[in-house]
């Protein structure tokens, strides 16, 4: 029996702002409305705020997001600032920063936030996302061969992943439909008319063998956490988010026999720091929030954080074990592909209104240990943290 | 075949590079291989992931590998691209280990997966450079 970690910090405030698909102001202005909102759900003033971590979104340049982003909020108590760019796991990475830093005295009360506009006017989600991103590091010949989008590189994992467990895209369709069961449930999500299977197989390939419904669906918006030490914790006039364990994998872009970077992710090493630090087994895990861009990376997290088999997430998804009412609750807001696609933020923000049993119509009854994942990258860079609704004073 | 007229996009190609796009002017497929440990790497590496040694050397690849993984564009992203749709881009795991990303073309009638033999073409992509293709083996159908 592993000794059950207590708390390392927790996440005491929250902030949201409206999350749309036309455009009103730039993402810096989103962040500072974020911050402000999760400040005052904190129970705190601007001048309790004493480390700032800012999460840029990869597509964004480093002027929409610049360290002056503190002047733009107010503050000016800061002894802990930083942009994070780890791509789509930075938001769990500002988070795990925050508590190190909590934990070393550095700073006692930290913002992390995220926002990002990726529809501006008259670009479309597709356009916005439409570029060459170098991302399996194959120099630049990816572009000359037409290998364009981020879908297109899941769409590879996708491929292998069906060939090597010989699965059929019904296993990607299973994990569209889940998210949209919760979704449905989710005021706050964008997606929310039932899916079934057979409209899924209907749809028009997007780039084989992913279809738009394997695909994330992206909103403008901005999402802060105030992160503290345990004792602040109690002040706080919110449910504290327990933090009990934190973790990263990273392996590389090995293109060559012997490796697969597309299914064997960094996802399982920091699944299993984050779950020693916390004293835990995969079997411990009652719901998780993964980062999902893509359906095939639920599929994959699933089997690599250790709560399915190799092969097998598919049939554990189509089962219905991560819908409403099965016994792991998986992307319970909707995730990225019925909810809202704002990176890392997403799963962040569902995690805590579900600890805080804010959750409505898709509360989760059990939450003594909650996955939150990020990834970024062809899903080459991973950040985890293990999150509940209790102290447990050791 | 037929190729756009409008211009691919050619990577700016930095210097590390430039022997695998140099050798695809001349057709031929350029690998590193580690002269520590021998084991082949994907253009183009400073250091051998295997051993972390960084004396690499240029070596010609056979050119014939396996399908990893594909992928098929149903539309297109770039005006480039517009009348070859829908095509094919596979990541090919060669006979010396590298993978390598390429379209696949196909003539009527092919069928192929994941573990299909391939082998290596060069295509004209705009009046100064060529660029590798796969092709199925003959006798593949």
């Amino acid at each position: 029996m592993m000794e059950r970690q207590a708390a390392l910090s927790a996440i005491t405030g929250l902030g949201m702002t409206e999350f749309t698909r036309d455009y009103h102001k730039p993402s810096w202005q989103l962040a500072v409305d974020a911050i402000g909102l999760a400040i005052k759900d904190a129970g705190l003033e601007h001048s309790d705020i004493d480390g700032l971590l800012l999460n840029k979104s990869p597509l964004a340049e480093l002027a929409d997001f610049p360290m002056e982003m503190q002047d733009y909020a107010g503050l000016s108590n800061l002894s802990l600032l930083n942009v994070v760019e780890a791509e789509g796991s930075s938001m769990v990475q500002t988070i795990q920063q925050a508590t190190m830093a909590i934990q070393t005295g550095m700073a006692t009360k930290v913002v992390c936030v995220f926002a990002d506009t990726p529809l501006q006017g008259d670009t479309s989600a597709g356009e916005a996302f439409a570029v060459a991103m170098p991302m399996m590091g194959h120099l630049g010949i990816e572009i000359a061969n037409g290998f364009y989008t981020p879908i297109a590189a899941y769409a590879m994992a996708a491929q292998r992943y069906l060939a090597v467990y010989d699965r059929t895209t019904d296993d990607l369709g299973a994990v569209a439909i889940s998210n949209r069961r919760w979704a449905e449930l989710n005021d706050l999500a964008k997606l929310r008319k039932p899916l079934t299977i057979e409209q899924y197989r209907e749809a028009p390939f997007l780039i084989e063998p992913l279809r738009m419904l394997d695909c994330a669906y992206p909103v403008n918006g901005g999402i802060a956490v105030v992160v503290t030490g345990v004792e602040q914790a109690k002040e706080s006039p919110q449910p504290p988010a327990y933090i009990y364990g934190m973790g990263q994998g990273h392996a590389g872009n090995i293109n060559r026999r012997g490796h697969q970077p597309e299914i064997e992710t960094g996802a399982k090493q920091a699944g299993e720091i984050a779950y020693k630090m916390a004293g835990i087994n995969a079997s411990d895990i009652d719901a998780c929030q993964f980062y999902d861009a893509f359906s095939i990376s639920t599929l994959i997290n699933l089997e690599l954080y250790g709560l399915c088999g190799a092969g097998q997430a598919g049939e554990f998804v189509r089962s219905g074990e991560t819908s409403p009412g099965g016994k792991l609750p998986v992307n319970t807001g909707g995730g990225h592909l019925s909810g809202y696609y704002l990176q890392g933020a997403t799963p962040v923000s569902e995690a805590v209104m579900q600890l805080r049993n804010q959750a409505g119509a898709r509360q989760v009854s059990k939450l003594d240990h909650m996955l939150v994942t990020g990834y970024g990258g062809r899903m080459q860079f991973h950040a985890a943290l293990i999150m509940g609704q209790q102290e447990r004073v050791q | 075949m037929k190729f756009a007229e409008q211009s691919v996009v050619w990577p700016e190609i930095k210097e590390v590079a430039k022997p695998f796009y140099e050798g695809m002017q001349q057709h031929k497929i350029m690998i590193q291989q580690c002269s520590n440990c021998s084991t082949h790497l994907p253009p183009a590496q400073l250091v051998c992931d295997h051993c972390g040694c960084d004396d690499l050397t240029w070596v010609e690849a056979d050119g014939s590998g396996e399908i990893y993984t594909y992928v098929v564009y149903h539309r297109s992203f770039h005006p480039a691209f517009n009348d070859q749709v829908p095509y094919i881009v596979a990541l090919v795991e060669l006979k010396e280990g590298p993978r390598l990303m390429g379209q696949l073309k196909l003539k009527e009638g092919q069928i192929y997966k994941v573990g299909s033999t391939v082998v290596t073409g060069f295509h004209k992509i705009d009046k100064n450079n060529e660029l590798l293709y796969f092709q199925l083996e003959d006798g593949d159908s």
